[in-house]
Order: C-alpha cells, then structure tokens, then sequence
C-alpha cells in the first residue's frame, strides 16, 4: 500500500472545506486546511501536499495572484474549485499554471476523478512505454497507435497531439500547451491549426459519437476521458 | 432664406449617388432617344441591371424595335381636367432599384398632383438613391440658355431645367446632327413635333436657327469638358489655369427685368467657373403684391441656377451691397442699368451704380443693361395708397375745419400768418398719418392756401412775385416736411419689424430652450410661432429609432393629413423643404421643414397659415429663424438624454459587476455545500433500504434541478442587462455539436441522435460558449418533449454567410398559437415536464440575438417540432489546412 496522498484546501468556506475534508478522507486522502492564501502558502511549505484544492475566490488575495505565487517556489498540482465559470477565468487559471479547474457546485465523482488525474502526472507516465485506456492502446516507443487493436496510421502531428493528451488522461489542456508542445511558441495564437488536425486525428481514432475520447473543453481546451 | 441652405440636403445621405449621364441635342429629332436606347442595349448586354422607366417613341419604328426587349417598368396613369396623362412611376422605380435607368425628356413637366413639378427632380431623386440615369435633352431647355434661344428663335421657351443638372452629370454625350439633315429628316416626316406641328415650330427649325442652337450645344458641351478637365486636375493637384478666388455678386431687385441680368451673371460664372451669389438688399419701402411676386420669382430663378442667396437688411443699398460684397470675398458685382429717373439719383447722391464705383475699392463693378424683350409680365404700376378710410377722413375733417375758421378769422390773422399753422399741421400729420394721407394734406393746404387767401382770392393765380415766391417755398418745403416725417414713419414700423423678429427669437429661446422639460418647450415654441405667423402647425419629431414619428407631437395645432403626412415624411429623408410655397410637392396645403441641426434631423415643422396668404421675405426669414433655433433646442435635449443615458449604463455596469461577481458565489456555494454534503452522506451511509434509496434519488433530482435552475437564471439576468459580447473564435460546428451532445448525455439517454453537418461547413467564427449553450438547451428541450426511442436530429448548412443549426424532434409539436410563445421569459407550454425554469428557450433566444442572429419555432410537415438557429457568421470552406503542410 501507498503511503497516504496529501490533500491541502484552500478555500474560506468552512462548510465546503469540512466536506471535502470528509470525502478525501474517506477516499484515502490525508488532509490539511487552510481559510486564506496566506495560511495556504504557510501550509503548503510545512506540510509538502501531493495536490492543492484552491478557491479562487480568497478573502486576502485575488485568487489568480495566490496561484502565481505558489508557482514560483512549488509543483505540487493545483486544482482550481471555484464558484466562477467564465471561459476566460479558467483559461487564465490554467496558464498561470493551476493543472486543471472544477467548478462549484461539483459532482463528487468527478472531482475525485481529476484529483487523480493531476496526480497521475506527478507520477511518471512520461516514463512509461506504453499506454492503456479503453479501446485505446499507445505504444510510445514505436509510436504505435491501436483502437480496437486495429493500427491507425496517424500523422506526426496528430501522433503528437495523441500523446500529449494520453500523457495526461483525463486532465485538460488548453490551446496554448498544446499548440506550445507540438508547434512551438510561434504558434501559440493559431488556434485554428489545432482544430483543424484535432477533427482529423477525431476522425481516426473515435469509434463511438456519442462517447467521444477526446473531449473538447469549449473555449480552453481538450481532454482525454476515457 | 428658406432657399440658403445649399449643403443641408447633403448632410445624411450616405449612400454613393448614381451616375447621370446626358444625351444632349440641339432640338427634337437629332436622334437622342435612339442614342440612349443603344448605349442601354449594351449595358443590357454588358450583363447590367437596366430598366427603362419612361421612353418616348413618337411611334418611331427604329426607336420601338431598340427598346423591345428591355425591361420596363409601367407608367403611371392618371386622369387630369379630363385628359388621360402618363408619367414616370417614380416610387416604382424606387422600390425597383435598378442600376441604370433610362429616363427620357428631362426638361419634361410632371402632371400636377406629382411629387415634383419637373422630371429632372425625379431624376435628382432617382441619383440620390443610388440609382444612375440616362436622360435626354435639348440646349434650348436649359435655364441659362433659354432667354438666348428665345431671342434667336422668337419662340418662348416654357420648359426649362436648371444648368445644375448638366453640372451634375457625370458625362455629356452630344447627338449632333447638321442643320440640313435634320431638315430633311423633317421634310420626311421622321421628326416629331409634338401634338400640333404648328407655324411656331416651323419657324423654329429654319436653317440658321438650327445652326446656332447647333453652336450653343457644341458651346455647352464643350464648357463642361472644360470643366471636368479643370476639376481633373485640381483632383490630381495639377496647376492649372483657373483663377482663384473669383467670386461674382448679383444684385436682385423686383423688376422682373432683372431675370436676365440672373442668367447673364450665371453664364459669366459659369464661364469663368466660380460660385456666384444673388443679393436682395431689403429697403425701407413697402412691396406691392405684384412686386414682392417678381422679387419671389427671381430669387428662385437664382437659386434654381445655383446661386447662394442673401437678403438683407439696409437703408443704404450700395453700402450694404459693398458689405455682403466684402463678407463674401466677392470679386465682381453685377447691377442692372438704371432705370430710375435722374432726380432720384440727384437725391440719393448719385446712381446706385456712380455708388458703387465710388466705394467699391478693389471690386469689379458690372453694370448691365437689363433685356426688357422678355414676356411682360409685369402688371400695371400700381398707384400705393397707403391709410385707412378714416386716416383719409380725419385728415380731410381737420384740414377743412382749419381752413374754415382760418376763413372766418383770416382778416384778424393775415394770410401770412396761416401758412406756418398750415405747415404745422402738416408736419403733426406727418407723424399721425401714413405717407400718401401727408402728402395729399400737404398739397391741399398749399392750393388751398393759395386759393382762399393769396390775392386774387378763389384763383390759382398769384398776384405778384412775392406771393409767388411764398407759395412756392411753402409748397416745397410742406411736402418735404410730408416726405420726411412718413419716412421717420416707415423706418420706425421697419424697426418695430426686426424688433419684432429679434424679440420672438429671444421669446423661443427663452421659453423653449430654457424650460425644464422639452414637450412644455415645444409646447411654448409652437404657440409663439403660431401667433407670429398667424398659423396652424404641426411638429412631427424624430423616434429614436431615427424614424419619424407617426403621430404629432401634442403641441401641434394642425392635425396631419395621411396625404400631408406622407409629404413630411419626405422632407424627414430628404432634409430640405417641401410642400407649399416650395417647388417639391406643391400641392400640399402645408409648408414643410425640416428641423435640421448639426447632428441630424430631429423632425418636420410644418406650417399652414389660417388665411390664405402667402409669407413674405421677412416672415420666411424668420419661420426659417424660428425653425433652426427648435431644432438646435430638439438637439439639446437629445444630447442631454444620451449623456443621462450614458450615466444610467455606467450605473447599470457597476450594478452588473456587483450582481455577476458575488451573487453567483451567493447562491452557488452553499448549493455546493448542499450537494458534497448530500454525497458524501449517501457515500458515507449507504443506504440499503429501498425507501432511503428513492428518497436519495429525489433529493439528488431537486439539487440538479436547483443547479439548472440558478445557471438558468444568472444567464438570464447577463442576457436582460444586455452584456452579452460574443467573443468570435473559430470553430469547429461538428465538434461543437459532439460537445452539446456530450454535455446533454444523461438526459439524452433514451433517444437516438442524428447529426447531419454540410460537409462544405469545416470553420465558422462564432461565440462557442454561447451557441453551444443554446444547443445544449435546444436538445434538452427536444428530450424533454420527444418519447424515448425517438430520433433528434441536429441539422447544420452554411448559405451566402449564414450558419443553419436546427434541432429536429420527433414529438407532438407545437401549438400553433404558441409557436411564437415558447421564446417568451418563464413561458411553459400545457403539459410541459416539470423541472424545467420556463427560461431554457428565452434563454436560447437571448444568446442567438446577442450574436446578431434569429431563432425560430416550426412544426415539421413530416411530424414533430423543428428549432431554427440561423447565425450570421464568417466562414473558412477552406479550413486552413495548406498552412499547416
């Protein structure tokens, strides 16, 4: 058995931090409190979480500040619970380096779910050689894809694209990472490029219409859910 | 001046006027109308939108054939004193809007009862419009010209059109034939001549005639090459040989000699291409009926030439003339020769014209001799006799009872004595009286004088030299002293007139602009003017949707008419005035204006008088006054509205913020509270009764349904505060259908979707988060509506710009009274399932509307109901993909 995941939450919700206390611990989660950012700094220091759950809505700073100073120093993966549901709030989030974004109110599922996910990338996948969800198979090393142990000849940009999102199952990525990671910086504002290889490489690989693999985060970005 | 306002007509078009192009001709038979129609042909052919609005034929077989097979547009008929008349359809051809449309005859009088008189102003419409036009017309319809045609051809020219048309065109083509050819065309009876081929139109088509109509055409074409070269190269910025700054200055006075003198200084203008002004010096002496009508007369004949035309005010003419002159930095002044006798001029120190060159300084003077050959219109000098009967009376019994008791007591006074009591009279009716009384009291006590008590007594005989020498002095210096004091007079009712004009200005803007609210304004401004004008009127104001009103503002005291409605309704679009007194839609029983400030048109004024009688120059002058102050009031307060408008967003934003930042987290985080806490407690407890279950599974349903319902509602409240931005991304329509789908799945569960893309829709622009919204609803609405096992089609195309998103169910349908009804706020059909807020469509319809598109209701003919989203949107048939390669 694993040693207990960390959980630290940052939000000035009693009530939705002492529930969420209760369900992580009851999912295994050892967990610690915090009711404003500068406490949540404190702790996150002295306590080493596996994963943060961050409000962005904090009494001493604005959210979006408390996250960029948490990066500076720290890469333990954020997840943004917040009552705002704007495109552009997530998207900023994101970039500023939070690793993906739930709003309230939440299925708990689900959020169960993308806490796995942000910690599965602090694991090494990128070190695994190959890659297992559903009808998908992925073989890293002979760039391999299968769906329904059929091969699917994919193209290197759609390869890439593939991996990213499989690299990181079930987190999102928006526009500017995935455009970053397989075009460059230069391209970072040619979102078009991305959609048009993302209906090509949806073409390929997705068997079932109504239960897509990758998902499109409107406005943000894409996710592997499979 | 109602007629200066050359640039207001200009102000609101936007629109690129048409193109006017001018067959020109020396008289009828040279072939115009056959020119026209073959260059439309080639148009037509040319793949041009052409129509031929009104073409005359004569019955000419050659003319027929050429306009079979070009599209027309039919006359309009109708019926005057019994005869049965065709004109243009001008609101046809409007409506048509063609490209290029063929109408003959410019120079044409339109029926009466038309929206113009003339036809060359329905073409003036037709180009402001947009719509271009080949016309037809003979040199000797054109205005500057007509008096030289007149004079060579002895034929009165009765047709006219102004020389600003030509001016307007954009090309002149000259259809020239010789003088021989045409007369031979004649001889074999190819010309029309109109209905009687009588002996005036015979003369006029004698040999030298025709050549020197001839000469004038080529003349009048070839100035207007010369022009359009000069303006070429002013465009181009080419030095070029016209003189700067030439101004030239008419001055018009109420002879109606004076309308040669007009076409004269405009062809001189026109010669040396340089704007001209028409000048009406307004003196202290009183107009007569038929004079105020020549003076009317000639300043429209000036405007209708192009002039700009001032009046003014002033005893003096010549010095008031050299005032405009100077203001206007004009060059030269034209006046007429004089026609008045050379007393008058010894009296007023000299000529107007020995005046002028006096004082004129650097200015030209131009003294032309007016052509009195013209048709004489003038009626007969009429003799000005001013006063009431009992004016006449009073002094006729003050005179008599004077010279009687003079009679009685004139051996005590001596006839010496009378004449300075005479005199003293005279000058007390000089200040009671108006000018003809005096005078005639005046001459009657001098002849009086002369025949009771200068010996021989009862003769008009005078005895010796000093009597005579009496008489005379007395008899000067009485009428003198008559002249002076009516003069005194009339200066002073001249002042009370301006006074008058001065006060009621400074009344309206007291009153009107300085009230608090703007109906009580009007209100005080449309009595004010009814009183001065002695008038009923009318204010039709401008809605804010920049259309105008249908209904009057309450102030007004005249009600409109549909006929005359339709009339202000026209000065409304086109900004100048109609009606009238005013040559546009003369047969309307009110004069209309525009209420035009700097910014706009804020509405009409339209203004009838009670009796019938026109306004003179100075009652104009200030209705026009009158009118520009409403409507810089009108603009006033539509500044103040807007600013307070400004003031009331600017508030509504703050509120916004407030309401978008904290009320969602308000409401949404004990919601969120709610729902862990019910989750982890079902997680926590498990429960294994069925009941707990089933009573789980409810409170799960209402916690969804409290979600639905807040989302719904704060997207309501962002779409009513109207902050809706659509934020325009490529998309993928596909993909944004897949999403709606996914994110619809749990309540989709129990249908089958289609999804049926045009495969030439790759990337549209549009706002994701909106439309996938709205198609999100639109599904859960078709789910809700359609039994399980039913298909839901989602259906996209792409048509000239437009995005089609339509949502297809197998239902029930809608109601057909309802069909309207299901986009209206918190609207539930009968039957519909519960659960639902009532806001899902309107909420779909909010969105649709903020991203400048439609949304509608049908029912299928095949069954069930149908959702049409229909999007403007930029589309990428292409997708993008050879950049990426």
């Amino acid at each position: 058995m694993k040693p207990r995941n960390k959980a630290l939450i940052i939000d000035d919700e009693k009530a939705i931090r002492r529930l969420l206390t209760l369900v992580l611990t009851e999912h295994g989660y050892q967990v610690f409190e915090a009711e404003t950012a500068e406490e949540g700094m404190n702790q996150a220091a002295q306590r080493k979480p596996d994963v943060i759950l961050l409000d962005l809505g904090l009494p001493d700073m604005d959210g979006q500040t408390a996250l960029r100073r948490l990066r500076e120093w720290c890469t333990v993966p954020v997840l943004v619970v917040s009552v705002r549901s704007d495109t552009d709030e997530k998207v900023k989030a994101l970039n500023s380096g939070a690793d993906d974004y739930i709003t309230k109110p939440f299925d708990v599922p689900e959020l169960l779910a993308r806490l796995q996910a942000i910690q599965r990338r602090a694991g090494d996948t990128e070190k695994e050689s190959v890659f297992t969800a559903g009808p998908l198979f992925i073989d890293y090393e002979s760039r391999t894809v299968k769906v329904n142990n059929k091969v699917v000849n994919l193209s290197v940009i759609e390869y890439s694209l593939l991996r990213l999102l499989a690299q990181h199952q079930g987190k999102v990525i928006t526009h500017k990472q995935l455009l970053r990671d397989v075009w460059g910086t230069v391209a970072e504002d040619r979102s078009q490029y991305l959609r048009v290889y993302m209906t090509h490489l949806r073409k390929k690989i997705e068997t079932t219409p109504r239960k897509r693999m990758i998902r499109t985060e409107v406005g943000i970005g894409y996710r592997l859910v499979i | 001046m109602l007629e200066n306002n050359p640039d207001k007509a200009t102000i609101n078009q936007s629109i690129v006027p048409g193109r006017l192009k001018i067959f020109l001709g020396m008289c009828a038979g040279v072939g115009k109308t056959y020119a026209m129609l073959q260059d439309a042909r080639e148009e037509l052919k040319a793949g041009k939108d052409v129509v031929a609005a009104l073409v005359e034929t004569h019955g000419r077989k050659e003319t027929q054939s050429l306009l079979e097979g070009l599209p027309q547009i039919p006359r309009l008929k109708s019926r005057y004193r019994g005869i049965d008349l065709e004109e243009m359809d001008l609101d046809a051809v409007l409506s048509r809007h063609p490209k290029l449309v063929l109408v003959d005859e410019a120079a044409h009088t339109n029926i009466p009862g038309s929206r113009h008189p003339k036809r060359y102003q329905d073409i003036e419409e037709l180009l402001a419009a947009g719509i271009s036009v080949y016309t037809t017309l003979n040199v000797q319809h054109l205005e500057s010209r007509a008096d030289v045609v007149r004079q060579i051809t002895a034929v009165p020219v009765n047709e006219t059109v102004p020389d600003s048309l030509l001016e307007k065109a954009d090309e002149i083509q000259v259809v020239d034939l010789t003088p021989d050819d045409l007369r031979e065309r004649l001889a074999e009876k190819k010309v029309y001549l109109g209905p009687i081929a009588d002996i005036a139109a015979v003369n006029f088509f004698k040999a030298e005639n025709l050549t020197a109509l001839r000469e004038m055409t080529l003349r009048v074409a070839a100035e207007h090459t010369d022009k359009s070269l000069r303006d070429e190269m002013r465009v181009r910025g080419i030095n070029g040989p016209w003189k700067a700054g030439e101004r030239l200055m008419v001055s018009i006075g109420t002879s109606p000699y004076y309308d040669s003198l007009i076409r004269w200084t405009r062809r001189v203008a026109g010669a040396l291409d340089c704007g001209w002004i028409a000048v009406y010096v307004e003196t202290d002496t009183q107009l007569t009926k038929a004079e105020t009508d020549s003076l009317t007369a000639n300043l429209s004949l000036a405007r209708q030439l192009g002039a700009e035309i001032i009046t003014v005010a002033g005893h003096n003419v010549a010095q008031t003339l050299l005032r405009v002159a100077r203001q206007s930095n004009v060059s030269q002044i034209v006046i007429g020769k004089s026609q008045e006798p050379w007393w008058h001029a010894m009296m007023h120190g000299g000529s107007l014209a020995q005046q002028l060159i006096r004082q004129s300084g650097l200015i030209d003077i131009y003294i032309v001799q007016p052509d009195k050959s013209g048709p004489e219109t003038k009626a007969p000098q009429q003799i000005k006799i001013s006063g009431t009967p009992q004016a006449w009376l009073t002094a006729g019994a003050v005179t008599g009872l004077l010279t009687l008791a003079f009679f009685i007591f004139s051996k005590n006074l001596g006839y010496g004595a009378i004449a300075p009591i005479y005199l003293l009279w005279v000058v007390i009716a000089g200040l009671r009286f108006p000018r003809s009384v005096v005078l005639a009291v005046a001459a009657c006590c001098a002849l009086l004088w002369n025949f009771l008590f200068i010996t021989p007594k009862y003769t008009f005989a005078i005895g010796n030299v000093h009597d005579a020498t009496m008489f005379i002095m007395f008899f000067v210096v009485s009428l003198a002293i008559g002249q002076l004091t009516a003069k005194l007079k009339t200066k002073e009712i001249a002042e009370q007139k301006r006074e008058r004009r001065t006060a009621a200005l400074y009344e309206l803007a007291k009153q009107a602009a300085l009230a608090p609210e703007l109906d009580a304004g009007l209100t005080a401004g449309a009595r004010l003017i009814e009183n001065l004008l002695n008038s009923r009127i009318a204010i039709t104001l401008r809605k804010p949707d920049r259309t105008l009103s249908p209904e009057s503002h309450p102030a007004s005291s005249l009600a409109l008419e549909p006929k005359e409605y339709s009339v202000a309704a026209w000065v409304f679009t086109r900004g100048l005035p109609a009606g009238r007194f005013t040559d546009t839609l003369t047969g309307s029983a009110a004069l209309h204006l525009p209420l035009q400030a700097r910014t706009g048109i804020y509405g009409v004024l339209s203004v009838q008088p009670i009796r019938d009688k026109s306004f003179d120059i100075s009652e104009r002058d200030l209705l026009e006054a009158l009118t520009g102050l409403m409507a810089a009031i009108l603009e006033k307060d539509h500044f103040i509205q807007a600013f307070s408008r400004a003031e009331v967003i600017e508030a509504s934003e703050q509120l916004h913020r407030a309401l978008f930042d904290s009320v969602p987290h308000e409401l949404k985080t004990p919601l969120a509270a709610l729902k862990t806490g019910f989750e982890s407690l079902l997680y926590l407890t498990k429960p294994e009764s069925s009941k707990a279950r089933e009573a789980a599974e409810e409170v799960s349903q209402a916690l969804q349904r409290m979600q639905i319902v807040i989302n719904n509602l704060l997207d309501m409240t962002r779409i009513q505060a109207g902050v809706i931005r659509p934020k325009l991304e490529w998309a993928d329509v596909e993909d944004l259908a897949h999403s709606a789908i996914e994110l619809a799945s749990s309540a989709l569960s129990q249908h089958k979707i289609k999804l049926d893309i045009g495969a030439d829709i790759l990337a549209v622009k549009l706002d994701q988060a909106l439309i996938g919204q709205s198609l999100y609803n639109l599904l859960i609405n078709a789910a809700n509506w359609s039994p399980p096992q039913t298909a839901i089609t989602i259906k996209a195309e792409i048509k000239e710009g437009r995005l089609k998103l339509v949502v297809q169910d197998e239902g029930p349908g809608i109601p057909v009274q309802d069909l309207t009804r299901v986009f209206d706020k918190f609207y539930r059909a009968a039957g519909a399932p519960t659960g639902g807020t009532g806001l899902g469509l309107s909420i779909v319809s909010g969105f649709v509307r903020a991203h400048g598109g439609t949304v509608t209701a049908a029912n299928r003919p095949e069954g069930g109901a149908e959702f049409i989203i229909d999007l403007p949107v930029e589309s990428s048939p292409t997708g993008n993909t050879e950049i990426l390669a």
